[in-house]
């Protein structure tokens, strides 16, 4: 008498299922995940799924990666996270995606410029996607600035990535990531000279410098860290900061600024990483002959590797920089 | 050089069964696409098979294709909202989806498989417009999912709800 007898939906590979709850309001993926184990991790990604109509957020969060686009806005999202604490068990990972100084250009000058591009680019020239984009600085720099309040919320982040060389866009965006692919014919160079090259410097130092700042907060230390193109003023700027924030503190309790009180934001969250990988660049506030300021940063990223007992793997890439051995990095 | 192009393609289903079709019917397919545009025509054999789909599924599949053989590859026009999601489907595909479970999920996975993202969407939206609306029991009856929980983890699971109640 049963037509029904399996239960095939549930047998449906992961990304499909992801690609089903995409589909639902929060309200009726909270019902779903109500429905069996096979559910409920799935589906809890759908109560993400406020905005109007669904979809969450476009994709910022898809099997326990939690992505920030510099042409996507998070708040949102961190406003559901600090409302809903126990949805940080879904964030195994963090993706931060750096912003791109060509893209930006031809956001702006789209106004103007529409005619050029136009002859420019082929058909699949996507101009009404990218006038969608809205880069704003200000928005990133909130977004940078939010990183603390958001890490301080998460419990199960396992790794941290930051990219400055992969497409920003996501895969459903179709149209984007061939523009992306567009604009980087350089990827294809048998010696590609300086890729940094379009990385949009401040915002990326606002970035990283959230970033670094944001980790200590992180509920568990993760394994993970890797960090693609990192100007090394990030690395005077923290050091100056923390040093100020020492200095601070021994005037209110009139204690003596000793080293001890200067807390380096690589202390424990960062202690359990076992991969680290990070790509210098030597920004444009430091060219030519590497100030002695440029030195303390970079003895204060040293430091900062001393707190790193559990380092397996360590990867260190620098870009058009003289003198490596500045570093003079040893790691036991 | 266009006599050489090869216009119409054998697919072989999984039971061996060929079924022969518009090069530009298959090209919706992108996996057929791109291996036709990788192998070239002179190296490609006009019998493709597709070692994961049965006849019947693969009947269905090209049916769909043939129906959206024309459709731009991508929305170009609509460029106010097409990036937000909507489930509606249009009609003729609603009736295409008129078919029971066992066929829908077979259209999903050989539509993951073959990357049709179109066919994709069209099946993923008629899955969650049959979950719409319903309590979590009855779309347990509707899809025949068995609750494999205890009562404490699926109290938890409502109280981590909560939020979603009220929006």
């Amino acid at each position: 008498m049963e037509l029904q007898i399996h239960d095939f939906i549930s047998k449906l590979p992961e990304e499909c299922k992801s690609a089903v709850v995409r589909y639902l309001a929060g309200k009726d993926a909270a019902n779903l995940r109500l429905t069996s184990r096979a559910w409920r991790d799935t589906a809890a990604e759908g109560l993400f799924n406020v905005g109007e109509p669904y979809g969450n957020c476009e994709e910022c969060i898809t099997r326990g990666v939690l992505v920030f686009r510099p042409h996507r806005t998070s708040s949102y999202f961190i406003n559901a996270l600090s409302k809903w604490p126990w949805l940080a068990r879904h964030i195994k990972e963090i993706e931060i995606y750096l912003p791109d100084k060509r893209v930006q250009e031809m956001v702006a000058a789209l106004d103007h410029r529409t005619e050029m591009w136009k002859e420019e680019l082929d058909s699949s020239w996507p101009k009404y996607r990218l006038q969608n984009l809205g880069i704003c600085r200000k928005d990133l720099y909130r977004m940078a600035e939010s990183f603390i309040d958001l890490f301080s919320h998460l419990t199960h982040v396992e790794s941290v990535s930051a990219f400055s060389e992969r497409c920003p866009f996501p895969e459903s965006e179709k149209e984007l990531c061939a523009f992306w692919d567009y604009l980087c014919p350089e990827r294809f160079d048998p010696e590609p000279s300086f890729p940094h090259r379009y990385q949009d410097e401040p915002a990326a130092i606002h970035l990283f410098i959230g970033i670094f700042r944001a980790l200590k907060y992180l509920k568990s230390p993760i394994n993970r860290l890797s960090l693609e193109h990192v100007p090394l003023s990030v690395f005077e700027i923290l050091h100056r900061h923390q040093t100020q924030q020492a200095v601070d503190r021994s005037a209110k309790g009139k204690l003596g600024l000793g080293k001890a009180l200067v807390v380096h934001p690589f202390e424990s969250t960062l202690s359990k990483v076992r991969d680290l990988h990070i790509g210098l660049v030597v920004d444009s506030v430091q060219v030519g002959p590497l100030l002695p300021v440029s030195k303390q940063g970079a003895f204060f990223l040293k430091d900062g590797l001393g707190f790193m007992s559990s380092l397996k793997s360590l990867t260190m890439i620098w870009s058009d920089m003289d003198d490596a051995s500045l570093f003079g990095i040893k790691v036991h | 050089m266009s006599e050489t192009k090869i216009q119409k393609l054998t697919l072989v289903a999984n039971d061996g069964n060929k079924i022969e079709v518009d090069r530009q019917v298959a090209e919706k397919s992108v996996l057929i696409k791109n291996m036709l545009d990788d192998l070239g025509d002179e190296q490609m054999s006009t019998e493709v098979p597709i070692p994961n789909v049965n006849d019947t599924v693969l009947k269905k599949v090209i049916e769909w294709c043939e129906h959206h053989k024309n459709d731009p590859a991508a929305p170009q026009d609509d460029d106010s909202d097409s990036r937000k999601k909507t489930t509606d489907i249009d009609e003729w595909d609603q009736k295409f989806m008129q078919v029971d479970q066992e066929m829908l999920f077979e259209i999903i996975l050989a539509s993951n498989y073959l990357d049709i993202k179109p066919l994709l969407d069209v099946g993923c939206k008629t899955v969650a417009n049959m979950i719409k609306g319903k309590s979590p029991e009855e779309i347990r009856k509707t899809f025949n999912i068995t609750n494999d929980f205890t009562p404490e983890e699926e109290e938890q699971i409502r109280r981590e709800n909560e939020w979603a109640e009220d929006r």
